[in-house]
């Protein structure tokens, strides 16, 4: 597992490479002009392109990004054009924000969808499953936006027992974690009934079964481990948009995270800003697919890496 | 399973750990843990913004965001009182030589600045050092036009300016000064994205960027200061969420007031809402030189650019897209400017506006673009002038786009620019009548130097604000900008659309509010009852 490992964090540098390359010519563009909005309305052509000068934004797009390059080998992503912050430290602020929120999701969602869509696949057919899976289809039906506006009326303006929005107090983290993990829930219930149904049509769980084993050590030895597959796959997708940051949640509840950092540097043309903000996102896929492959390892010993 | 909950348990561990971390906070001279606005046992002020300032350096961001925030920490020589008068701040007084070009400034004494560097004229010109010397700062557009500042004594300092400007006393209320010994570091920029320098009666305590800016209170302030302990700046871009902070008492005002959201504001024995009239005026700019694929020019006829005026109702423009807070356009700039001069308005009349198509020969309309911002107020009032001119044959195209991408289209010179038409705004931060005319009307502003993208060259009414310019009279001043509205007023080189209210909403027990026309607030000597 090592030397699978190894290969396949060497196999991502080529692609962070090519990843660069892409995201520079796609930044790039876009139609607008970001020494115009750092100059202001009332600045003449001439404070524009002396802006344009100050901030290499006048050299031919190739050395642009060479230069850019060279500073990212030397672990330096730039500054910001809009607020003049290395990027790096501009990041890594927000980036503390998302992964709480990340958290907030996750210390309820995946084990609450698991657990639905398991108990909805042992009870098949009954009003069990029926309740489990129309808990499933609201979460996944109900807009975020929507279900976080409502807590805040509800929860924060009329009953005024949650705050509206931050993570600053335990309190604080209850309607974002709700809003995250809602849309997770559901996705993971309904994969993880379907998984589990599919799982225990197999042989060897009625094998299991024709050797007398205890039904709860059928459903959770065989059948739960094996449909857990599909689950962390589902799973590693869902984490790795969460890390791209959450426009909606972190726009409702007023959360300075990665997803809202993203779209307020794309309105500005901040171009360093999106670069580094979108090679952290393609890293952070990268690497959370090679966890989730490592996991299945973990979860079948039956799959080999060396 | 076995070795996978280990696995599992480390990952919710690692998120654990890492979520206990908290967000950063740059600089400041506390630590701020304690979030905005909770901590007890001390009055915080707690203001929820829309949008975020661009940057603590007080010479780089010049939007309205970064105004707000900035100028509880920085002061200028002259400010504005709420009536937009212009009224001594650090200066205790002033006075311009006969030639206009020389403003002499008698400077208030025992006034430090937030590093304890004490104020005296040689910051006004180390202040001037910084703009002149560095092109890429929003300061170097406020002091381009001085020649020189020349330091008379420790309190007295002159500006001399390169030519006269009448505008001059109205932009100086821009231009931030700040304490010499900052300006003297080489880190001058890191330092105070920061750390505050200036005079104000904040100090700057902490900052997320994106997330919130923190002050505490200038112990040390000059003259009568806050009555709270620090003041917060929250960044809440969903208008509901801020609104909810205003209910539940966790923002003491909100900036800006959602305008469809007023009723719930009034019936709330809690809060105050207050209307004021804004500095935002609206218009659809008519691109003059725009030609139709026969060879006709539409919009290079006057007839035609009236008789877009008079089809459209300014009146239910306000009513429908603001709610009722924005009032009919009574000149080519908003009321609380300097030196408005209120013309006849345009009615909606449709029969005269059918008999001027018919008369210039565009009996039968016409088809134009129009670009728009992709907000959903902006499409909201382009859709409404695509319903009224629809009542006169012209049939109008929706083009909605991003800001940034709408600034690249209108910066295009007139022989690449694909601009038809543009609905827009403009408003002049330093409340004067030619920063509200020049950049959008006058002939040398054509785009990229400018942005008149009617692409309207009258030389009258460029000669009237050049003249104006060198004025020193206000009378004679009053009567050139009066003749350069009727101008164009008469020409129409826009649809004037209609001019915002500024709709202004705090808790009850806020106490020592003060808010300008542009919707600026001032909280320098606020409290909480």
């Amino acid at each position: 597992m090592g030397r699978y490992t190894a290969r396949r964090l060497l196999e991502t540098i080529p692609l962070m490479f090519i990843i660069s390359i892409f995201v520079f010519m796609f930044i790039h563009l876009l139609p607008g002009d970001p020494a115009r909005q750092l100059a202001g309305l009332e600045a003449t052509y001439e404070e524009v392109e002396a802006i344009r000068e100050e901030f290499g934004l006048n050299k031919p797009l190739p050395v642009q990004y060479f230069d850019y390059m060279k500073g990212l080998f030397t672990g330096d992503m730039g500054r910001s054009l809009k607020s003049n912050i290395p990027v790096s430290e501009l990041i890594w602020s927000r980036f503390q924000f998302t992964i709480q929120l990340v958290f907030a999701g996750l210390i309820w969602a995946p084990f609450a969808g698991i657990f639905i869509g398991v108990f909805c696949a042992i009870k098949r057919g009954t009003w069990v499953d029926l309740g489990g899976m129309l808990i499933a289809i609201c979460g996944l039906s109900a807009p975020g936006f929507a279900l976080g506006l409502v807590g805040i009326q509800f929860f924060s303006v009329k009953l005024g027992v949650l705050p509206t929005g931050e993570l600053d107090s335990w309190k604080s983290f209850i309607l974002p974690s709700i809003v995250m993990g809602t849309g997770i829930m559901a996705t993971l219930a309904r994969y993880s009934r379907s998984s589990m149904l599919e799982t225990l049509r197999e042989d060897y769980v009625r094998t299991a079964r024709a050797k007398g084993q205890k039904e709860s050590i059928v459903m959770f030895r065989h059948a739960f481990k094996n449909s857990l597959i599909q689950v962390v796959t589902i799973l590693g997708l869902q984490i790795g948009g969460l890390l791209s940051g959450s426009v909606i949640t972190e726009t409702i509840f007023s959360i300075p995270g990665m997803g809202r950092l993203l779209v307020d540097s794309i309105a500005f043309r901040d171009y360093p800003a999106i670069q580094g903000l979108l090679m952290i996102f393609a890293l952070q896929y990268v690497i959370i697919n090679l966890v989730v492959d490592l996991l299945y390892g973990v979860i079948n010993p039956k799959i080999r890496y060396d | 399973m076995k070795r996978l909950l280990p696995l599992l348990l480390a990952v919710v561990m690692a998120l654990g750990l890492a979520a206990c971390g908290g967000g950063s906070t740059s600089g400041g001279t506390d630590a701020n843990n304690a979030s905005p606005g909770t901590s007890s046992g001390t009055k915080d002020f707690v203001v929820a913004m829309q949008a975020d300032a661009t940057s603590m350096d007080p010479h780089i961001g010049s939007n309205g965001d970064s105004n707000q925030v900035l100028n509880e920490m920085y002061e200028c020589l002259l400010t504005f009182d709420k009536d937009t008068n212009v009224i001594p701040l650090l200066a205790k007084s002033w006075e311009v030589s006969e030639d206009g070009r020389t403003y002499t400034f008698q400077l208030n004494e025992d006034i430090t600045f937030h590093d304890g560097e004490p104020f005296t004229a040689e910051a006004v010109r180390a202040t001037f050092e910084r703009g002149i010397n560095d092109q890429t700062l929003s300061l170097y557009r406020t002091v381009k036009d001085w020649e020189d500042v020349r330091v008379e004594s420790d309190y007295e300092v002159a500006i001399i300016l390169k030519e006269p400007n009448n505008t001059f006393i109205n932009k100086i209320t821009q231009t931030r000064i700040v304490s010499p010994k900052a300006l003297a570091r080489d880190d001058v920029g890191d330092y105070l994205s920061k750390n505050s320098a200036g005079t104000g009666p904040y100090i700057l305590s902490g900052r997320v960027d994106g997330g919130y800016t923190k002050m505490i209170r200038n112990e040390n302030y000059w003259q009568e200061g806050p009555k709270v302990d620090t003041l917060t700046f929250k960044v809440v871009p969903e208008d509901g969420s801020r609104l909810a902070m205003l209910q539940t008492g966790e923002a003491h005002v909100a900036i800006p007031v959602p305008l469809t959201d007023t009723t719930a504001i009034e019936s709330d024995p809690n809060l105050i809402l207050d209307v004021v009239p804004g500095i935002t005026y609206r218009y659809v700019t008519l691109n003059t030189e725009w030609t139709l694929p026969d060879g006709r020019k539409p919009f290079a006829d006057k007839r035609i650019r009236q008789a877009l005026n008079y089809a459209f109702d300014s009146e239910a423009y306000a009513k429908v897209v603001f709610s009722g807070y924005a009032v009919e356009p009574t000149s080519i700039f908003s009321t609380a400017i300097l030196y408005h001069a209120p013309q006849t308005p345009y009615k909606a009349d449709l029969e005269k506006a059918k008999s001027l198509m018919e008369e210039a020969g565009f009996g039968d309309g016409f088809e134009v673009n129009i670009i728009v911002d992709n907000t959903s107020v902006e499409q909201k009032g382009a859709t409404f002038v695509m319903q009224q001119l629809s009542q006169i044959g012209v049939t109008v195209n929706l083009l909605p786009n991003e800001s940034t991408a709408n600034a690249e289209l209108t910066s295009a010179p007139l022989e690449n620019t694909t601009v038809q038409m543009w609905y827009v705004n403009w408003g002049s931060g330093s409340y004067e009548a030619d920063g509200s005319m020049r950049s959008i009307l006058h002939g040398d502003k054509f785009p990229p130097e400018g942005y008149n993208t009617a692409f309207w060259n009258n030389a009258q009414f460029n000669q009237l604000l050049d003249d104006a310019l060198k004025m020193s009279d206000t009378d004679e001043i009053a009567a050139a900008y009066a003749e350069a509205q009727a101008i164009a007023w008469e020409e129409c080189p826009w649809i004037f659309l209609g001019n915002d209210n500024s709709v202004n909403a705090y808790r009850s027990n806020v106490t020592g509010l003060l808010y300008k026309p542009a919707g600026t607030y001032v909280f320098r000597t606020v409290g909480l009852e």
